[in-house]
């Protein structure tokens, strides 16, 4: 398995869905966060479905991605963007909400015009907790990743475990878990750290 | 007699919040502030003393009146008032030199203005050694010294303080105190030094205005004619110190009294 490259190109492929979705997921997360929690309209309209989503298990929606995009790299990468942006709404919106108007008042008073007070203070403020949403995403879209690959995908690491346990190579099988769960672990780390570096001003809890 | 540097005009602000009745914060509040003057502002907690104070810097409109500053109306923030916040209200992602630097980046200083600047003030209110840290790094009272060197550097001709010592330990509150006015001996800035402590509002100023309990009206206004050169220990001392602090003390005792039935039911 190792030899023949099939256990690298199928993490390759589970890496890069991965990436794929997280970054839509961070991007798109982050400006829907700041508009439902700067303006009503937005928030309202898309309230509900964050509330009603957040519970609702992603790989369920597998099927109904499989009829829309079929069983392709579109797909998977659809699905984890479903399950990652949801923390990284939530959180950037309670970041945003959460911004001390002593903060905003003390820039306006140090001559910061309206129109700039959102980069200069409601996005600095508000990185911690979009720092978090991130730190959340992360697991939810390894998850996802494997839960789909079990079903919509003819590659990818969850494609693989369950080649492995169908045909009772379970040591396989667990080898491939094994090297899964470590890479995670070690993406967890090193996020963990690129915030902690960045984040060292921060003095939340 | 000259124009007044602030004039507050018939200032009323009511409340209305989402759930219950209307809250009365101030009603018709009428002051003038000459250029260069010390005024502290005690009153009862709950009284609309902070309000007043976000009302001049801008912050919030009031329901009717009027504040005029220079001879104009204002209604929003401007670079003639600095604000100093009890809770510092620093910028945590910056550090001390940072915070300090926003305002004059802002004013679109060139660079050696703002290292001279940033020095200056650093020197001023002894914050060097302290230049690359973070406002989580530092104790209640630096924090607070960054606030004071962030608003000064930026050169307002108002300074309006609300409550800057209330959450320091009594011994940094006593040292910051006399900076304060070391700084203001040397600048004359107009100052509004909200606050709720009775001696340090007659230790510091030169006018006293005592606001009512809710809805803050002004009651009274006590001037103090201490000689400010003198040791804090001398001027405490003094009789007409004991004098006017027994005097305000009495006005605001009775606003407190009158607070406590109405909470009390």
């Amino acid at each position: 398995m190792i030899l023949t490259g099939e256990l690298i190109i199928n993490l390759i492929i589970t890496l890069f869905r991965i990436a794929g979705g997280l970054f839509l997921a961070i991007v798109i997360g982050i400006s829907l966060g700041f508009a439902m929690a700067t303006k009503p309209l937005v928030r309202n309209f898309f309230d509900p479905i964050v509330t009603l989503t957040y519970p609702l298990p992603k790989p369920a929606l597998v099927p109904l991605t499989m009829v829309w995009l079929g069983v392709t790299n579109k797909a998977a990468v659809f699905v984890i963007f479903l399950g990652a942006i949801l923390p990284v709404i939530i959180n950037t919106f309670h970041g945003v909400k959460s911004v001390d108007d002593r903060l905003i008042w003390a820039a306006k008073s140090l001559g910061t015009p309206e129109k700039n007070i959102f980069w200069k203070v409601v996005l600095p403020a508000s990185t911690p907790y979009i720092a978090n949403g991130i730190r959340i995403a992360l697991p939810v879209a390894f998850i996802v990743s494997i839960s789909v690959e079990f079903v919509a995908s003819r590659a990818g690491m969850g494609n693989l475990i369950s080649y492995y346990s169908d045909f009772g190579f379970y040591d396989y099988m667990f080898a491939v878990i094994l090297v899964f769960v470590l890479v995670a672990f070690v993406i967890d780390r090193v996020t963990v750290a690129i915030m902690e570096r960045y984040l060292r001003w921060y003095d939340g809890k | 007699m000259g124009r007044s540097k602030i004039s507050v005009r018939g200032l009323s602000k009511v409340f209305n919040p989402l759930k219950g009745n209307p809250v009365v914060a101030l009603e018709n509040v009428n002051f003038d502030v000459e250029e260069g003057e010390f005024i502290a502002i005690v009153g009862p907690s709950g009284c609309g003393k902070s309000t007043l104070l976000y009302m001049i810097a801008g912050f919030i409109q009031p329901t009717k009146g009027e504040i005029i500053v220079d001879g104009r109306r204002i209604n929003s923030p401007g670079p003639d008032r600095g604000i100093v916040f009890q809770e510092y209200a620093l910028f945590p992602w910056l550090t001390v030199e940072g915070n300090i630097k926003y305002g004059l980046e802002e004013k679109g200083l060139d660079q050696d203005e703002i290292d001279e600047k940033v020095s200056k003030y650093i020197r001023l209110m002894g914050l060097e050694g302290f230049e690359h840290k973070y406002p989580k790094e530092l104790s209640g009272g630096m924090k607070q010294r960054v606030a004071i060197a962030r608003t000064l550097a930026y050169e307002p001709e108002i300074l309006l303080m609300d409550e800057p010592f209330g959450a320091l330990d009594a011994q940094t509150r006593e040292l910051l105190q006399e900076e304060l006015l070391r700084i203001w001996e040397e600048t004359r800035k107009t100052v509004l030094f909200v606050t709720h402590s009775v001696d340090e509002a007659v230790y510091l100023s030169q006018r006293v205005i005592i606001m009512t309990c809710r809805p803050g009206r002004v009651k009274n206004t006590v001037n103090v004619r201490l000689d400010k050169t003198l040791s804090r220990e001398d001027v405490i001392t003094s009789r007409e110190f004991v004098e006017t602090r027994h005097k305000v003390w009495v006005d605001v005792r009775e606003e407190v009294m009158k607070h406590y039935c109405i909470v009390e039911g």
